[in-house]
């Protein structure tokens, strides 16, 4: 365990070590902010609620969605793809850790430096628009079942992206892959708008699918929509949707690693 | 690019992707609202097809291989080669590559305002139409001086990847939205005079529905002219205080 612990705070440093890259997501952050406090606020003018929204439940749905998308999303499908396309992954296979267990070292790092500089920051703007928009702000209970499905939320995206990176051992690059997945969350996952929005046949599919982890759910316990009833149903298929994605993820490297080259390493 | 041809089919699948998922929230919105700050269904879906339009083109001539490498070059040396090229270091540093799959999806954007123009009555002009063009040349201008100034501060913070993203989300993140949502006099500051992404497809799209306000018109070829001053200026400052990575 030592050696995954000084993995993980040699990431931690070496995310610290660029601190305007830290502060431009921020900033990029901010604008993804404004647009959305912009065009909600555009939309209620004229309309009292969509779909049992209210104005202000929507407009912290949407203001929450970054910071939940900071905690849950996962860069690992690129990172590792990217080491098995240009052959590097020969470098891990010969080392005395497992490769999965770095990646989750390396993802933990980068939410952890989120925390530290990002989260205060963030937390601060979400407080006081509450006074302009009125909405109430999260309550103890609704934060403490939310920072629970943003763990799930996270896991699940990891195990995910696990999968999606040993497909490189096939197409070599990852890159449409991790688009299609963006692509999918903002439409199936919450990420654009909340799944209530949907209604009917369509609404059922994408609550069986497992992308409403990542985004809808974590802002609905969070909004306090969802609670203590919905818990074990939601962990229950959070705990199935890990168990397939954790099988997959280890038929595709056993499969890969048997089909894997690599030259000049 | 085209070498490749597997590579840039997919590439063109994601970028219409991305689409696919802008016109699936339209849609949704659209099934519980009638309109967004005045703008109907088939309004709003002209500004959407103008903003996929030009957003993949800023995205594919501006963005892609070039504002968005500045950082990597700037920290490997690249630019250093630049600099000795018999070609001016802003052309070839912002202009010079383009991503050709999102030059080609762009014209989906087409699609979606063929049909948005089929559903609306729209009385067509000549005054209207030069309008459009040169406030929408003078928006696209714009948007290229503020992307290229922002990714310019990556010779003062080194590595900032973020930067060049910073300054294309800045411009494009808002040209899928009305101008009358910028309400307020900050508001109206900062999207009509900072950061005018109005001028790229919101105000453009305006005058072909509602007619040409001579205001507008006059004040995109103003900002275009200081927006293009700023550039230039900016990136000559940038470009003397530079020094190389050892090469």
């Amino acid at each position: 365990m030592k050696k995954y612990f000084k993995m993980f705070t040699n990431r931690l440093s070496a995310g610290l070590a660029y601190r305007s890259t830290i502060f431009g997501t921020m900033f990029l952050d901010l604008v993804t902010m404004s647009g959305v406090v912009i065009f909600w606020t555009a939309v209620f003018k004229e309309h009292h609620s969509i779909s049992h929204y209210s104005f202000s439940e929507s407009m912290l749905y949407f203001l929450l969605i970054p910071f939940i998308a900071s905690f849950t999303y996962v860069f690992v499908s690129e990172e590792i793809g990217g080491e098995i396309r240009q052959g590097s992954l020969s470098n891990y296979l010969v080392k005395p850790f497992k490769l999965e267990l770095d990646a989750f070292c390396r993802s933990l790092a980068s939410k952890i430096n989120y925390i530290f500089i990002s989260f205060p920051i963030y937390m601060g703007i979400l407080y006081l628009l509450s006074f302009k928009y009125q909405y109430n702000f999260i309550s103890f209970k609704g934060l403490l079942l939310g920072c629970f499905a943003i763990v799930m939320g996270f896991l699940l995206h990891f195990v995910m992206d696990l999968a999606i990176a040993w497909i490189a051992f096939w197409i070599g690059d990852t890159w449409a892959f991790v688009h299609f997945k963006r692509v999918i969350f903002l439409i199936l996952g919450g990420a654009s708008y909340p799944l209530e929005f949907v209604t009917g046949i369509q609404r059922t599919l994408i609550e069986l699918l497992p992308f409403k982890y990542m985004y809808y759910i974590p802002a609905s316990y969070l909004l306090g929509k969802r609670g203590l009833n919905t818990l074990f149903i939601d962990v229950c298929g959070f705990i199935i949707w890990f168990i397939i994605f954790i099988i997959l993820g280890k038929l595709l490297w056993n499969a890969g690693l048997k089909k894997y080259e690599a030259y000049g390493n | 690019m085209m070498a490749y041809r597997a590579s840039f089919a997919i590439e063109m699948f994601v970028e219409i992707g991305y689409m696919i998922a802008q016109i699936i929230f339209f849609n949704i919105l659209y099934g519980n609202l009638s309109s967004i700050s005045g703008w109907t269904r088939y309004e709003m879906l002209f500004l959407i097809g103008i903003d996929m339009f030009v957003g993949e083109l800023i995205i594919g001539m501006i963005f892609a291989n070039n504002t968005n490498t500045l950082p990597e070059k700037i920290r490997n040396g690249d630019v250093d080669f630049t600099l000795l090229k018999p070609v001016g270091s802003l052309f070839f540093l912002t202009l010079s590559s383009t991503y050709l799959p999102s030059l080609f999806t762009s014209l989906i954007g087409i699609y979606f305002i063929c049909i948005a123009i089929s559903h609306l009555t729209i009385v067509w002009s000549l005054l209207n139409i030069l309008g459009f063009i040169i406030i929408f040349l003078c928006g696209f201008i714009i948007s290229y001086s503020v992307m290229v100034i922002i990714a310019s501060l990556s010779f003062i913070f080194i590595n900032a990847k973020p930067l060049p993203r910073l300054g294309m989300n800045t411009m494009i993140q808002f040209t899928d939205k009305p101008f009358q949502m910028f309400d307020g006099v900050f508001l109206k500051i900062i999207f009509f005079f900072i950061f005018p992404s109005v001028f790229i497809t919101s105000i453009p799209v305006h005058t072909i529905i509602k007619g040409l306000n001579y205001i507008f018109l006059f004040q995109a070829i103003f900002l275009a002219g200081i927006f293009l001053f700023l550039v230039n200026w900016i990136w000559s400052k940038m470009i003397a205080r530079y020094s190389s990575a050892s090469s």
